[in-house]
């Protein structure tokens, strides 16, 4: 597991990037190797742009209104998967309230969820302190393993509308 | 900056993505407002040397209707 807790604000924004960045070239490489040795450049950069929105509405949502706290970023590598676990101590907001952006509008913001959600294969959220952002990525999504009940929180109880 | 653009009323804003790696919705969202208030002012955006990363966020967001990728 790496852990990775910054401010929760912009400014460390590309650091926290730039380390999820690189723990997705060790999804799918052995313990043995000695460097990473896949390349899908395609599928990093979905998760790497999934994570920034995740930690753009920690920064700009979460904390809005108050002092800044931490983020804290869990990352969790396997063979065929990426989990990426994303803590904040600020406002919490409803999942299931945010509906898809209306995309024939060409909406200037409300964007960042729909972006998660498109290019993470499971995202779950549980509001509380902290709330907690799980998003997992497989490289074959063929061979995720199946659902356990306890994985079916989606959503908690929430206030601000999210973008 | 965006205001300072469309105050300048040029005909046509070519936006070089060429150096960009990332882009996240906000930079988006800047983009498409510049759009907007070009196109209402009767004028034009061009996004030009998209690829990786920002080519697959303007795909998503399906932007490749109106600019050309």
């Amino acid at each position: 597991m790496i852990h990775l807790r910054v401010p929760g604000t912009l400014r460390y924004r590309d650091l926290a990037v730039r380390v999820v960045g690189a723990a997705c070239k060790l999804v799918g490489t052995s313990d043995e190797a000695t460097g990473p040795v896949r390349i899908n450049s395609k599928w990093d950069n979905e998760v790497i742009s999934a994570f920034g929105e995740a930690f753009n509405n920690a920064a700009i949502h979460s904390y809005r209104g108050g002092m800044p706290g931490d983020v804290e970023i869990e990352v969790d590598v396997g063979a065929n998967h990426i989990t990426i676990r994303l803590l904040d101590f600020g406002n919490s907001f409803d999942l299931a309230l945010i509906p898809a952006p209306d995309l024939d509008a060409l909406p200037e913001s409300g964007l960042g969820l729909f972006i998660i959600r498109s290019f993470m294969d499971d995202v779950k959220y549980l509001a509380g302190s902290p709330n907690v952002l799980s998003m997992t990525k497989y490289l074959d999504p063929g061979r995720r393993p199946p659902k356990k009940p306890s994985d079916s929180f989606e959503d908690s109880s929430g206030g601000d509308s999210r973008q | 900056m965006i205001d300072a653009l469309v105050a300048e009323k040029r005909p046509t804003i070519t936006v070089d993505l060429t150096d960009l790696r990332l882009i996240d919705s906000s930079g988006v969202g800047a983009i498409v407002s510049l759009y907007k208030r070009m196109r209402a002012l009767g004028a034009k955006v061009e996004v030009v040397g998209l690829r990786d990363q920002p080519l697959a966020i303007f795909r998503l967001l399906r932007l490749d209707r109106i600019f050309t990728v």
